[in-house]
């Protein structure tokens, strides 16, 4: 049995070179995501020296949309070598 | 939802074939990409997996990125989007521009918009929100630091520091970081205060948008702290010797002010029980206002602000759960009208409010000065009424004299009349026990269905349809309990009034009737202001309406007003003589001391109430009857000729009368007396036209009776203590009036339809069709029989 | 394209039950929808109705060909654990192929299957006050206005609610009826 606390974080890093980080909440049969909790990294508009981070919440990831997805150390741990 | 797979169970079931170390792209992650697509062929149902705990109607929020409809990332900007920094100084052009275009979407914002789109779009604002925030938690307590124009995120390099010099000594400069400053801390304080109160009465989405991207307006900020700056500001614009321009600026930041000092009227006491003196200087800032409006209404608007001021940034820039959408902008005509109508709603209810001493007007303040009024109102003046008429302490308009259970006796009082014994016996020491205990819940009950009803007059015309429908549920479900109750108690105690020597009176059940039957006959006819009925529908509603009509009507008539004839003959005689029997002593003084307080409190009362429904109420609901039969009669006659269908099926008419159904009394009528009203025979022509003629008799009757109405309101004095204004009410039988008179056209051009068509009138809907429209009134549209094309 | 689901041939025109397995329909539902409906929806607006129930959207062809001119996606639920409520979420036709009939042989084909395959006691829908043509099929099939719903659209518009009883039940108001396992 699964619980929501053991959801697990991923990053997603676009094709537009945003990375996304958000709990995998969905996944359907095609391989398109939905993050929830998701955080969006870019460069700051601003100051191109800068990374800029923003919450946009619950977002959809078409799988074409994604260039990799990727989970920190720790989490990978988790998922695979239980 | 039942799924064979879970996330957690994909990424378990996974094997690890390769050497993952190939996979970190670096220190922190690991690439996975490969290994989630491939565990998609473990998904043999062709449904998604999904976390437990999700449920996937929450889903249809979510926004998807690279889908330009849905990621804000996409928005496209131009280079003075990104350029534009509020630190710069701009001329005073720029900053009444910039001012003025705050006040328009600002309004905007409250024309049902969301804040990304309207008010957040100018960079000033969100300059001093980000920075508010971030040195809020550095610990600065200074306002005016904390709202700096100074762009934080330019700091990193020696250029894009340049770009953040303070220019203490150039006017320009200061106009941003003075003057603009203060007004936007004022705006958005403003908003703080709008999204405060929209979440506490209003109806988010419906009336308002309180999204704000996880920014704090101001919340902790201090509105009198806001003021002051303002005053301060002011003070030093007339240092400057700008001219008239230094008017227009002053004038933006009174403006500005009164939208703070707006909420001050919730401080504000009204007596309620007798006119409260001597207030408008309280309010004299919502005059001064409305002037301000019609001289900034008048500016030359041509001036733009600087590019890049406002713009779409924002959506992209900070939080944002929202799909892109362009600046919402209502136009400079309607930001200023929709300004003007927030005070001047406010201005107007606060006069009102303050005439008032007594239950009728009461009543007929919140009918027809807000409840039908209410699309004349601006969303906020809406939002602050609620908090104006029910205060945090349960008191009424802050009155120190009523509160709510006391609104809610009072208003029984004034349906049935006063000393109602039930009521009374609740003060005596050897009440019995377990009356006390039932009575209590019973008038709590009873409080919060006043209460409920409280609620309804001031919500948009949709909601305030819907809260009918659920009041009907809990005075149908008052009227249940309170009967049985009064009823036990006269029986076993003998504790209650009679109608006559062992038939009791029920003075509470019967308001919770009179109550209920008000309400019953509001949301039928309203559903008609909200074109919810079709052509056909229009005649049961009708039908229905004329049927719980004539029961209201009886009621007062009858039951009313012998009960209320009755209290006054007690005390005009029959409470005398119990006293001229008593021999001298302490009961006999006490008795004296009671009629005192009938004849000076109680009596008084009785006679208004007599003098309310029979030279106002009655006769008003007379003339409506009349214009109902004559209305229904016309649409029997047109369905006859098959121009109106009729109700196909009992299912369906059901359904129309679904929100009255479960009401065990009045009875609801059935499909079959529906069927039965509507049976007319137009095969004899004579007799069809001898119908109209008494219909247009009817309407003609009806005519003389609100042209009677009309002329007592307007000229008869003593009606003055029935309402504080009667200029709604004037509307409102104005309106009806005009519906009995084109009615009446539209009859007469029926009936020279009938006399062109006699040889066929039985193919007349062939060549002809009824055409329904918007009519004078709310409650009746123009019914008009057409040649179809 | 199977053949075996297939529903119906009007005016040559092929109503098929949607096909969960296939990306391609999946994905040329949603451009139509997305293409044609003012407002934007997300890959998981579409889940939420095929996800839990495919058999209630219904795609349209022309005869031997392999674009879908007209879909419609519903859904059935208990609403409030009392009556079974059928809602029809959306309602889409290719511009050229509209005033055809097509939207209202669609949701006719709903409204029978709703009834037989779930016995609904109701079938709901939403939409704008200001859409007549909507507004009028829906009246022609029965359904009757029961509520008008304040700025319900992002564009400012009021929308009313329309239901089509099927059952006594839908004439029952939700408090005096009992919860549907009892039932």
């Amino acid at each position: 049995m699964s619980t929501t606390k053991d959801s697990h974080s991923l990053k997603i890093n676009l094709k537009d070179s945003r990375s996304l980080t958000g709990i995998l909440t969905v996944i359907d049969p095609f391989g398109n995501l939905l993050l929830s909790n998701t955080y969006e990294t870019s460069i700051d508009k601003l100051n191109p020296n800068n990374l800029h981070s923003r919450e946009i919440g619950l977002v959809s990831i078409p799988k074409d949309t994604m260039k990799s997805i990727t989970v920190d150390k720790d989490t990978y741990k988790k998922i695979f070598k239980q | 939802m039942c799924n064979p797979l879970n996330i957690e169970d994909i990424d378990k079931k996974h094997t690890i074939s390769e050497d993952h170390e190939d996979d970190i792209i670096d220190d922190q992650y690991i690439d996975i990409t490969n290994d989630l697509f491939n565990s998609l062929s473990l998904i043999t149902d062709h449904q998604v997996v999904k976390s437990d705990y999700f449920n996937l109607l929450e889903g249809t929020r979510a926004i998807e990125v690279l889908n330009p409809r849905l990621d804000t990332a996409l928005i496209k900007l131009q280079p003075s989007d990104l350029s534009f920094n509020t630190n710069d100084k701009q001329s005073i052009d720029n900053v009444i521009s910039i001012q003025n275009k705050l006040f328009q979407l600002l309004m905007s914002w409250l024309n049902n918009s969301s804040l990304p789109v309207t008010v957040l779009s100018c960079r000033y604002i969100q300059t001093l929100l980000e920075n508010y925030t971030f040195t809020r938690n550095q610990g600065s307590k200074n306002l005016l630091d904390q709202c700096s124009f100074k762009n934080l995120r330019f700091f990193e390099t020696k250029e894009m520091q340049d770009k953040n010099q303070s220019l203490d000594d150039d006017v320009e400069y200061q106009l941003v970081h003075k003057v603009l400053k203060i007004f936007s801390i004022a705006i958005t304080k403003f908003i703080g205060i709008c999204i405060t109160i929209g979440v506490n009465v209003l109806y988010e989405e419906e009336d308002i948008n309180t999204r704000n991207m996880n920014l704090d307006f101001l919340t902790e900020v201090d509105e009198e702290i806001v003021i002051e700056q303002i005053d301060q500001c002011s003070e030093w614009i007339l240092t400057l010797n700008l001219q008239d321009k230094s008017d227009i600026l002053i004038s933006q930041l009174n403006l500005s002010k009164y939208l703070l000092k707006i909420v001050t009227i919730l401080n504000h006491k009204v007596n309620l029980t007798e006119p409260t003196e001597d207030n408008l200087h309280l309010v004299e800032f919502l005059l001064k206002a409305k002037q301000i409006i019609n001289v900034l209404k008048v500016q030359d608007n041509t001036h733009q602000p600087p590019s890049g001021s406002f713009s779409t940034f924002i959506q992209l820039d900070l939080d944002n759960k929202n799909i892109p959408s362009e600046i919402y902008e209502i136009s400079w005509e309607d930001s200023w009208n929709s300004l003007s109508r927030l005070f001047n709603n406010i201005l107007s209810y606060f006069k009102s409010s303050n005439a008032l001493t007594n239950h009728q007007q009461l009543q007929n303040f919140l009918k027809y000065d807000i409840s039908y009024n209410i699309e004349n109102f601006n969303v906020m003046a809406r939002g602050v009424f609620q908090l104006y008429i029910i205060r945090d302490d349960k008191s009424m308009f802050g009155s120190p004299n009523v509160n709510l259970s006391t609104y809610v006796i009072e208003e029984i009082e004034s349906i049935v009349g006063g000393n109602i014994m039930i009521l009374k016996s609740l003060q005596q020491p050897d009440i019995n026990k377990s009356i006390l205990e039932r009575i209590e819940p019973l008038l709590q009950d009873l409080e919060n269905s006043g209460y409920h009803n409280l609620t309804i007059y001031a919500q948009n015309p949709c909601r305030q349809q819907q809260l009918t429908s659920k009041a009907l549920l809990l005075w149908d479900t008052l009227q249940v309990s309170w009967e049985a109750f009064e009823f036990e108690v006269y029986s076993t105690f003998k504790i209650g009034e009679e109608i006559s020597e062992g038939v009791p009176t029920l003075p509470i059940s019967t308001f919770i009737y009179y109550t209920k039957l008000n309400l019953m006959i509001d949301l039928a006819m309203n559903g008609i202001a909200l074109d919810i009925y079709q052509d056909f529908e229009i005649y049961v509603i009708y039908w229905f309406s004329t049927y719980l009509l004539n029961l209201l009507i009886e009621l007062v008539n009858t039951r009313l007003t012998s009960n209320i004839n009755q209290k006054i003959t007690y005390i005009e005689k029959g409470f005398p003589k119990k006293i001229k029997k008593l021999k001298a002593g302490p009961k006999k003084e006490q008795l004296k001391l009671q009629n005192q307080i009938n004849n000076q409190e109680v009596l008084p009362k009785l006679i208004k109430i007599q003098r309310f429904n029979h030279e106002y109420l009655l006769n008003g609901w007379s003339a409506l009857k009349e214009l109902l039969e004559s209305v229904s009669c016309y649409l029997i006659v047109l369905s006859s000729f098959r121009l109106i269908p009729v109700f196909k099926d009992e299912l369906i008419f059901k359904l129309r009368l679904k929100p009255w159904s479960s009401i065990g009394v009045p009875n609801l009528p059935s499909f079959a007396e529906y069927k039965n009203s509507l049976k007319f025979d137009n095969s004899n022509f004579d007799n069809t036209k001898q119908i109209l003629t008494q219909v247009k008799l009817k309407l003609n009757n009806t005519l003389g009776l609100y042209k009677q109405l009309i002329h007592e309101i307007e000229n008869n004095e003593s009606f003055n203590e029935f309402w504080v204004n009667n200029e709604q009410i004037l509307l409102w039988y104005h309106q009806l009036s005009s519906t009995v008179k084109s009615y009446s056209q539209e009859l007469d051009q029926f009936v020279a339809i009938l006399n062109d068509n006699k040889s066929n009138l039985n193919s007349l809907s062939t060549s002809y069709k009824v055409q329904i429209s918007t009519g004078h009134h709310r409650h009746f549209p123009t019914i008009k029989v057409i040649k179809r094309k | 394209m199977t053949s075996n689901s297939l529903i119906t041939v009007i005016n040559d025109l092929e109503y098929h039950q949607f096909d969960v397995s296939s990306q391609d329909e999946f994905n040329q539902i949603s451009s139509l929808i997305s293409e044609h409906l003012s407002e934007p929806y997300s890959i998981y607006v579409y889940w939420y109705f095929l996800n839990t129930w495919p058999q209630y959207c219904i795609i349209v062809r022309e005869k031997d060909h392999s674009t879908i001119i007209g879909v419609i996606i519903s859904k059935v639920e208990p609403h409030r654990n009392v009556r079974m409520r059928g809602y029809i979420g959306m309602v889409v036709i290719e511009p050229k192929f509209r005033k055809l009939g097509i939207g209202k042989s669609l949701v006719k084909l709903t409204i029978q299957k709703m009834i037989e395959v779930d016995n609904v006691d109701e079938i709901m829908l939403e939409t704008e006050v200001i859409n007549d043509k909507a507004i009028n099929l829906y009246q022609n099939l029965g359904f009757l206005k029961v509520k008008r719903l304040y700025r319900y659209y992002l564009n400012t518009h009021d929308a009313f609610r329309l239901i089509l009883p099927i059952e006594e039940k839908a004439t029952t108001r939700i408090a005096f009826l009992p919860p549907i396992e009892q039932a």
